[in-house]
């Protein structure tokens, strides 16, 4: 044993000089120092002066719908047990009261740097709007959520290249913050208190969930526009989330969306679910599924849940097959590795009726690249339009989209839903600032978003998006695709006929804090 | 019988996780040093194998040649981090093994990426049934490849000098010094041979599932629980620590009720071990006197 | 006796220099360049430097690998989260509850992972925090949905007016968090210069001498889990109210291993270089996440960092000062001799004086705990090497000769009946296994008696010693020790009731000087607590003198101020034996059993041992057991002798008797010896 600094107490110095020695008194000066502010708080005068977030009277975490009091503008084709529309038929969306699409438009036509208001707002100035987003470039995430900022990238480029809005430039300064929640909301804090004036897509999930939890967003009220994570924190626009505006569809609406599949379109009446019990999005969508299941009155026969850190499930899988045997449908919600794995090990799985599906996570190359025979039938659902579908290859916006993201990165997976995700957020942030136009402020955007119809002629990244005060569930549409496998190899998707389905129960499961 | 079926299920991840145990205490009672570094002896040569197949060579080579070098791995991490320490105390030795296993994990991830890969087979693809599942061919070969190390371990500590040799040298160098025995060689041979198991583990457990460089070495965190319950100073403990954990493991989240709360196997397998340390309790004995 | 504010008011440039960096350090967060993620890193630090700081002690003094702190900082965490949620508790409020659990729990690790020992240990936190990784954090009664807790922190006073305070400001919290890493680096600070820190490093240093000197090692090492565990509650709870949210993957084992990084790197056994590579690794984060290029390197550069490190600084951030101080040192002699040369001697040396005073105190003060201003009044200890005195170490072999005690020849009553029995082993018998040790063995020492325990090697000596001290459990017999039955007590309770022992293999304190090792054994006289070190108060500063004074004076006694401050690894051997002598006679025991103490010595220095133990009866009163087979040695100085062979009583009596017996001495010969050749044997032996 040896340490190579003896450490030492013990030069025999007859006192102590420094630091001095405290003595009891510095225990009781703390003590009253911690008893003090403390008690303090509890003092009306000098007690909480923010009061926990709630707005329009729907608390946090209240256990329902979480839809607030607004309900949506009529004139949306949204009545309850309304399947399988043809793609992009939407019925005629009546504009909301207040929407600012035309106005503005006279200020647009002349609006440049010369004459755009200039600092009209934290982050703008008259030349340049200063955005800024937390991206996933190392870590367990990078793999998937590295892309993104590619399309990101592509949108503000091609933007800047335009000269700008308004004859301001967009300014994205990305950091990464390698998928950590603490780090993330810390960038984000410092991104407020820099000045940026708003946050767009911000593809890494954690550090966004944690400071829409924690209240920062809300109350440095921020825009963060065109979020693709899909987890219901970024939903509750009743409370934390009210300047949140996502373009992604809710794992609640793809659990939703599954189920009424299933039973509307293969009849299927009895059905099995396994799911990542360990993180949130497992959780948050297995709850879903079984309300889904049981206002649709089918029965949930079974459900697994999986440990993502074990990597033999073969005793999950036994379990499975005993109960599972004859059901008519099984739903996966699982990220593509653990559904790899889980289906590596056999498990008995419906063929007919509907088989199975997978949720938009299950919609990547890195299930399709080692999955095998097995993954033949297999759908996912997904809410955006991916370059895999014929019928896309001359759509002008997935065609725009497959050039931009090419014209950055040469090898991002163009059938990354994240990515995909991340390009038609940004796509969201530019329509509404060229919306707004000279006046630019956090506020109009806020009330442009609220009242705005996005991607409305049916033919973006997605069907229609709407958001409305108190309800941002904008995507509830989602299409299936299933996958093609012979000798061995995923060779394929193919477009499911139902074609886009929409969830009529978008927001409802929230899951209870 | 429900029961049975989920042990026979669990077959795999005992075999695993025993191969894990087996080399962890190997190692320690040839250098008294608990091997931290065990999970990244497990992913580099399971990585190092799929390069060697994706570059052409035929799996059975490749397999060898990665067994090989995890051998040279367990050599190196000897060499270079326990060895340098040795003059140490025994908690910088273990942390040295701690920074080995970050080294290794950073590497790899580095180089492979996190998206997980998929090696080609070894054993035939196929299954066997069992009640209303299936085992894979893949996961009994895992088992079978288990119990002939095993049987090959138990015989070379048993019944040759090497084993007896091993354990002299790490408990007084100096007597085994002058008996000849070069205290040195021993270290090195029982590092090569923790590696050499860490890396079949490594390579059959990513062939039946895939490679993914933090799931992967996580596996053999387990195997650290089995060498708590079996004892860490004998082979047979080992193994029956090993069938504990893994049965736990695997067969607990087919368990109807049990099965459903996240962690049920951890937290099961945490009771375990604490019953097992306060069965185990001692006081201060002779042996606690500094050599 | 002015103890606490005397701080010395010479206003050296360096003093100012050190103000400067404090008072910038206090307002830099608020001046209008300072980055905002900065200071956001510079919280971060602190959260790290309080972490490493528990590890330190934990891991760094008391040698206890723990694999847990992450999992304990998340005990926290989330305890002041439910704190916050269910009891409304505000902060500060909060954090020494929160401090509280953590400590709970790591009370409770403490007390089942301190069942097994070493590396066991290791395991055994690994396995706690692969638990809290899997179970823990993910149950939604304790962790919140999902592993994720929410609070939300009021502001104190109203926004805008005076006087507010918003915890939820970074540049506020700052202060806070500073505030709290710096209460608890001078606490625990205050810990190691005291009786708890010796005690830590006694018990990382030889287990058994700790408890021969009276340490309860098991007591000890629950202490520093809990005192570690209490630190990562801190940090738990400036977590959390600091983030106002905290999820689990931020208390997984990659943290905890990471932790561990960090206090390797700054050396762990340092406090300044915890502190140094918090901050070191704080700044890593910021380069390597903000940098674009860098981006994806954090990982495999800390690793490396780690690793090399390891390999090439064990001593970590904390070797550097005492490197850079022996660099020092070897400039300014390098210069002093240059200038001796130039004739420049006089001038100089009164510069240089300052200098060397500097040099003389720097050399034996090595920690953050420094002792400003005042040289130790011994310093010609300091410079021994250079000039040699007359009970200096020899300059060639570095040997202390022990001074020559006068031979007190004490005469006492043959009747031993008249000398309360202060040692008493009733019918030992030892088994191991099917192998009988001892056989049914008694023996008793009386007060002021010097006994002698001989036999010849294997008789079964050190067992029936080992048996009376405690680290045997024998199978029949009974043990007493001032009269009380002890057969049953743990090795740290015999201690308490006057009994000392020296060890065979000399188990000293290697990381400790000969000054530190006997402060140790001032342990018992010590009565003040935990919690009186960590405050340093008035009476534990007193009780802290007295024992240095109490040393100072057997340090004297044996004449061994020599070698006070030089550390115990490398000191020939026969000073070594001196040393666990003297630590035995600084524990104030009435008795001293000491294992084979000739055993190493060469025939002049067991003369002067035997010189040495006479007079610590004589001049001292203090009862001695020797065991021994060096038979010349022994009968020279006991009073009574008994005898063992093969595990059995062979004879007892006084030295000439035993000398004398036919069976005795066939033991030792093998074979019965003419009278003749008996009697030169017994003039030999006395003469030798």
């Amino acid at each position: 044993m040896s340490q190579v600094t003896p450490p030492s107490s013990s030069p025999p110095a007859p006192g102590r000089s420094f630091p001095p020695g405290a003595g009891w008194l510095s225990v009781l000066a703390l003590a009253v120092i911690i008893v003090g502010v403390s008690a303090i708080q509890v003092l009306p005068r000098f007690g909480p002066a923010s009061q926990p977030i709630a707005i329009q009277g729907v608390g946090p975490g209240a256990g329902g719908t979480g839809l607030g009091t607004t309900a949506l503008p009529s004139g949306v084709a949204l009545a309850p047990g309304v399947v399988g529309g043809a793609a992009g038929q939407h019925g005629s969306i009546a504009k909301g009261p207040g929407v600012a699409t035309g106005g503005g438009a006279a200020s647009a036509q002349s609006c440049n740097s010369t004459n755009n208001g200039g600092a009209t707002d934290t982050g703008v100035t008259a030349t340049s709007i200063s955005l800024a987003s937390t991206i996933v470039n190392s870590g367990v995430g990078q793999s998937f959520l590295g892309p993104v900022q590619y399309g990101m990238q592509a949108v503000v480029n091609r933007v800047n290249r335009g000269g700008g809005i308004c004859g301001r430039h967009l300014n994205l300064t990305v950091v990464d913050d390698g998928w950590d929640a603490a780090r993330g909301c810390s960038d984000i804090q410092s991104f407020i208190h820099d000045g940026a004036f708003a946050l767009p897509v911000v593809p890494s999930s954690e550090g966004l969930k944690q400071c829409i939890d924690s209240g920062v967003i809300h109350s440095a009220g921020i825009p963060v526009v065109g979020s693709d994570g899909m987890l219901f924190d970024q939903y509750q626009a009743s409370s934390k989330a009210d300047w949140v505006w996502p373009v992604a569809a809710s794992t609640l609406s793809t659990m939703h969306i599954m189920a009424i599949d299933a039973y509307r379109n293969h009849n299927a009446r009895t059905f099995c679910l396994v799911y990542d019990s360990k993180y949130h999005f497992g959780i948050e969508g297995e709850q879903a599924f079984k309300a889904e299941i049981g206002r649709l009155g089918g029965k949930l026969t079974f459900e697994e849940g999986l440990d993502p850190d074990v990597t033999d499930y073969s005793g999950p899988v036994n379990d499975w097959n005993n109960n599972c045997g004859g059901v008519d449908f099984a739903g996966m919600l699982l990220e593509p590795d653990e559904a790899g794995r889980w289906l590596s090990d056999n498990p008995t799985l419906p063929k007919g009726k509907g088989g199975v599906a997978g949720a938009q996570p299950m919609f990547s190359n890195s299930l399709t690249a080692n999955c095998g025979d097995i993954c033949d039938g297999i759908k996912v659902f997904t809410g955006y339009r991916p370059v895999v579908d014929p019928a896309y290859s001359n759509l002008p916006s997935v065609v725009q989209y497959e050039n931009d993201v090419r014209a950055e990165s040469s090898q991002a997976d163009l059938t990354n839903q994240f990515l995909e995700g991340g390009y038609d957020g940004m796509l969201l942030v530019v329509q509404c600032l060229k919306a707004i136009g000279a006046h630019l402020t956090r506020a109009a955007v806020k009330a442009y978003l609220d009242s705005t119809t996005f991607a409305a002629d049916g033919n973006g990244l997605t069907q229609p998006l709407t958001w409305r005060p108190g309800n941002h569930f904008a995507n509830v549409a989602m299409k299936a695709y299933v996958m093609v496998a012979n000798s061995g190899r995923v060779t394929g998707y193919r477009p499911d006929s139902a074609g886009f389905i929409t969830d009529p129960n978008a927001g409802a499961d929230a899951p209870s804090d | 019988m429900e029961l049975m079926v989920l042990i026979l299920l669990a077959l795999p991840l005992v075999a695993a996780y025993a191969l894990f145990a087996l080399g962890i205490t190997v190692i320690f009672q040839a250098s008294r040093v608990l091997n931290l570094a065990h999970g990244g002896m497990v992913i580099l040569p399971a990585y190092l194998t799929y390069s060697f197949a994706k570059a052409g060579l035929p799996i059975l080579l490749a397999v060898l040649l990665g067994v090989l070098s995890g051998a040279l791995l367990g050599i190196v991490i000897e060499r270079v981090f326990v060895r340098v320490l040795r003059k140490e105390s025994v908690t910088t030795q273990t942390v040295g093994t701690v920074a080995a296993f970050g080294l290794i994990l950073a590497f790899t991830s580095k180089v492979y990426g996190t998206t997980p890969l998929h090696m080609p087979a070894i054993f035939p693809v196929g299954f066997v049934s069992v009640g209303n599942s299936s085992i894979k061919y893949g996961a009994l070969g895992l088992f079978g490849v288990m119990l002939v190390l095993a049987a090959a371990l138990f015989a070379l500590f048993r019944f040759t000098a090497i084993g007896l040799a091993m354990r002299g040298a790490a408990e007084n160098a100096r007597a085994a010094l002058l008996m000849g025995i070069n205290p040195e060689r021993t270290t090195q041979m029982a590092w090569a041979m923790g590696g050499a198991l860490a890396g079949v583990a490594g390579i059959l457990l990513g062939s039946i599932t895939d490679l993914e460089p933090f799931t992967l070495s996580l596996q053999a965190l387990p195997a650290f629980v089995a060498v708590l319950i079996g004892g860490i100073e004998s082979l047979p403990g080992a193994l029956i620590g090993s069938i504990v954990v893994g049965c736990v493991i695997g067969a607990l989240p087919g368990l109807p009720y049990v099965g459903r709360i996240q962690g049920a196997s951890q937290l099961v397998l945490t009771a375990a071990a604490l019953v097992v340390m306060a069965l185990r309790g001692q006081r201060l004995s002779l042996g606690d006197m500094r050599a | 006796m002015s103890r606490s504010f005397s701080v010395t008011l010479d206003l050296h440039p360096k003093h100012l220099l050190g103000f400067a960096i404090v008072a910038f350090l206090g307002v830099w967060p608020w001046l209008p360049f300072a980055p905002f993620s900065v200071v956001g890193d510079a919280i971060v630090a602190a959260e790290y430097a309080i972490v490493a700081i528990s590890l330190v002690l934990l891991v760094g003094w008391v040698g206890q690998i723990s694999i847990a702190q992450a999992a304990l900082v998340g005990v926290g965490a989330y305890t002041t989260a439910l704190i916050v949620q269910h009891l409304s508790v505000p902060f500060p409020a909060n954090l020494p509850l929160a401090a509280a659990c953590s400590g709970a729990a790591a009370a409770v690790l403490g007390a089942v992972a301190l069942r097994v020992r070493g590396l066991y240990l290791a395991v055994a936190t690994l396995i706690f925090g692969y638990m809290a990784d899997e179970f823990l954090f993910h149950q939604t009664w304790f962790s919140g949905y999902g592993g994720e807790a929410v609070i939300s922190q009021p502001l104190i006073g109203h926004q805008g007016a005076f006087p507010s305070f918003d915890f939820t400001d970074r540049r506020t919290f700052y202060y806070v968090a500073w505030a709290c890493a710096l209460i608890a680096l001078y606490a625990v600070a205050n810990l190691r210069s005291g009786k708890t820190g010796r005690a830590f490093f006694a018990v990382r240093g030889s287990e058994v001498a700790a408890a021969s000197l009276g340490i309860n090692v098991t007591r000890y090492k629950l202490l520093a889990f809990v005192i570690s565990g209490v630190l990562t509650g801190v940090a738990g709870n400036l977590i959390m109210v600091g983030q106002q949210a905290a999820s689990s993957d931020q208390f997984d084992l990659s943290v905890s291993i990471f932790y561990l990084s960090i206090a390797v790197v700054g050396g762990l056994t340092s406090l300044g270089g915890a502190l140094v590579a918090s901050l070191i690794f704080a700044s890593l984060n910021e380069a390597f996440l903000r940098v674009h290029a860098l981006n994806g390197y954090l990982d495999v550069t800390s690793a490396v960092l780690l690793a090399v490190v390891l390999l090439a600084y064990p001593g970590g951030l904390g070797a550097v000062p005492a490197m850079l101080r022996t660099r020092q040192r070897q400039a300014a002699h390098l210069l002093d001799r240059f200038q001796r040369g130039l004739r420049l001697r006089r001038v100089l040396r009164r510069i240089s004086a300052g200098r060397e005073v500097e040099l003389a105190g720097m050399r034996t003060a090595d920690a953050p705990s420094s002792h400003l201003g005042e040289p130790p009044p011994m310093q010609e200890s300091a410079s021994a090497p250079e000039r040699s005195t007359a009970t200096g170490p020899d300059e060639e072999t570095g040997v202390l000769s022990i001074a020559s005690f006068r031979r007190n020849r004490v005469v006492l009553d043959p009747d031993r009946t008249t000398r309360p029995p202060l040692i008493e082993a009733e019918g030992i018998t030892v088994r191991f296994g099917g192998l009988v040790a001892n056989d049914d063995v008694s023996f008793t020492v009386c007060e002021g008696e010097i006994v002698g325990l001989i036999g010849p090697n294997g008789a079964g000596k050190t067992t029936l010693f080992n048996a009376v001290a405690g680290l045997n459990q024998p199978s029949a017999g009974r043990v007493r020790l001032m009269g009380r039955d002890v057969t049953d007590w743990p090795v740290h309770e015999r201690a308490r009731l006057g009994i000392a022992r020296t060890f065979q293999a000399i188990q000293l304190f290697p990381q400790l000087t000969v000054f530190e090792n006997l402060m140790v054994a001032t342990h018992l006289q010590n009565s003040t607590g935990v919690l009186a070190h960590i405050v340093a108060s008035e009476r534990s500063i007193r009780a802290d003198l007295a024992a240095r004074e109490r040393v100072r004076e057997v340090l004297e006694m044996l004449d061994l101020q020599a070698l006070a401050v030089r550390p115990v690894r490398g000191l020939p051997f026969g000073n070594l034996r001196m040393v666990e002598v003297a630590r035995a006679i600084v524990t104030g025991a009435r008795a001293i059993m000491l294992d084979e103490p000739a055993s190493g010595l060469d025939n002049a220095e067991t003369e002067r041992l035997a010189d040495l133990l006479m007079y610590v009866r004589g001049a001292l009163g203090i009862t001695l057991l020797v065991i021994e087979h060096d038979v010349p040695f022994v009968t020279s100085v006991s009073d009574y002798m008994y005898v063992i062979d093969r595990g059995r009583l062979l004879a007892e009596g006084p030295p000439l008797e035993v000398q004398r017996n036919e069976a005795v001495i066939a033991a030792y010969l093998g074979q019965a010896v003419p009278s003749s050749a008996r009697r030169d044997a017994a003039a030999g032996a006395r003469g030798g």
